[in-house]
């Protein structure tokens, strides 16, 4: 076997995806099909494919982001120990969520009134709320949602609504997406929020990546008065995966 | 050549090394001999396969007193859910109390689970975090809180497992 590139690969007369989980670890899966291959007009690469095993997943920028049978995981760990801690959450800012997930979570708390999704990249969009429904689930109609086509750091930066909670879920820290992981932005998601205000970020997986896991968890902490750190195994991304709460009031463990 | 592993555990007088076959052994072993058996086998393949089945199970059963516990791993919760649900299954059919474990392993990429079948004490009921103090153990991951944790599951493992048929030894799983 000899490797170009993450991506497509050919192995013992079979198929596979090759995915870089950390320098030193690469994963495997077999590829059964290939639904779609694109590249979005914010220049994302975007593959939808059916794996052995897995089944259908979507890769984005040469990562698998979701399996589509076990989503759930993710979008409700993300979700709901923030939107459940805060006793009555009307106003909510998604950044990124193009799949639909999050919101689709996010909309099942009655109290919501307003939820803004601020997603950079409108054909990811397209993707899920015409093509592909399985994660967004109708949850792109709502009257209460507003799509906004922006780059979420701009946004949260010239934004004068102010949010009771706030959910970022964007792309793994690389190329553009890195600037949406640190302190300086993380500031700035404190300053959209309410005085009793929340927010959740993912925060990489604990035992392939720690390093991004501390120093992005640090990077929430030094803005919040409160900040806890939640895991829970998803299986698509091999690890524990971390997810990074900044707090101004209350207390997920409380 | 790994002293680090059992730091020097095989030097302790209270051990008794016994090399031999582990279905065999626990077959010719008398009634009631055990408070506690731990099963830390390789995966069920080949010669293993036949120390995770309904019947090893009974065995196991047998020979533990009437407040005995056993564990066994089983398997990884994502990968091997059949092998899981199954193996599980085989302990519950043998014991009053059935609970399943399961903690996040990085070196088997994967949710493993832990199978226990218990005569009398529930893992869920055990004040686990007084008893590590009580005893003064030391250890690296587990505490009070991933005790509990690790019987957090998102939907009920127990009650999928009663569906599921027992593996047995006719046709034992074997995994990949």
């Amino acid at each position: 076997m000899s490797i170009v590139n993450e991506g497509f690969v050919e192995f013992l007369g079979r198929r596979y995806y090759l995915e870089m989980l950390r320098p030193g670890v690469l994963s495997l899966v077999e590829i059964k099909d290939v639904i779609e291959s694109f590249r979005t007009r914010a220049g994302q690469l975007v593959e939808v494919v059916d794996l052995e095993f897995l089944g259908r997943s979507l890769f984005m920028e040469k990562l698998l982001m979701i399996v589509f049978r076990e989503e759930h995981i993710y979008h409700e760990i993300l979700v709901h120990p923030v939107m459940l801690t805060h006793p009555s959450p009307k106003d909510v800012l998604i950044i990124g969520g193009g799949d639909g997930g999050a919101l689709r979570e996010v909309l099942k708390h009655p109290s919501v009134e307003r939820v803004d999704l601020v997603e950079l990249d409108p054909d990811v969009v397209d993707l899920f709320r015409y093509r592909i429904k399985d994660v967004s689930q109708g949850s792109f109609e709502s009257d209460k949602l507003r799509i906004i086509f922006m780059d979420g750091r701009k946004y949260v930066q010239e934004t004068k609504e102010k949010y009771d909670i706030v959910i970022v879920d964007v792309n793994d820290p690389r190329g553009q997406a890195k600037r949406l992981y640190t302190k300086e932005f993380y500031a700035e998601v404190s300053r959209i929020l309410r005085d009793d205000g929340i927010m959740v970020t993912h925060s990489e997986g604990i035992y392939y990546t720690p390093d991004a896991v501390l120093r992005i968890f640090s990077a929430v902490k030094v803005n919040f008065r409160i900040a806890r750190l939640a895991r829970t195994y998803v299986p698509s991304f091999r690890d524990e995966w971390t997810f990074s709460i900044g707090s101004k009031l209350y207390d997920p463990l409380a | 050549m790994f002293p680090e592993l059992p730091a020097g555990s095989f030097d302790d007088r209270r051990l008794n090394l016994i090399f031999g076959e582990g279905r065999r052994f626990v077959e010719s072993s008398k009634d009631k001999s055990y408070d506690v058996a731990i099963m830390d086998l390789t995966d069920p393949k080949g010669p293993s396969a036949r120390l995770y089945t309904k019947e090893f199970y009974a065995e196991v059963s047998r020979i533990l007193r009437d407040d005995g516990i056993m564990v066994t791993h089983s398997e990884g919760a994502y990968f091997y859910t059949d092998a899981v649900l199954r193996i599980f299954s085989a302990v519950k059919v043998n014991f009053r109390i059935a609970r399943l474990a399961r903690t996040y392993v990085p070196s088997f990429r994967d949710e493993w689970t832990f199978s226990i079948g218990s005569k009398l004490y529930d893992p869920l009921e055990a004040d686990v975090e007084r008893e590590i103090e009580r005893r003064g153990i030391k250890t690296r991951f587990y505490n009070a809180l991933i005790h509990k944790a690790a019987f957090a599951m998102g939907s009920s493992m127990e009650e999928i497992a009663s569906r599921e048929k027992p593996n047995e030894d006719k046709n034992p799983i074997e995994v990949e």
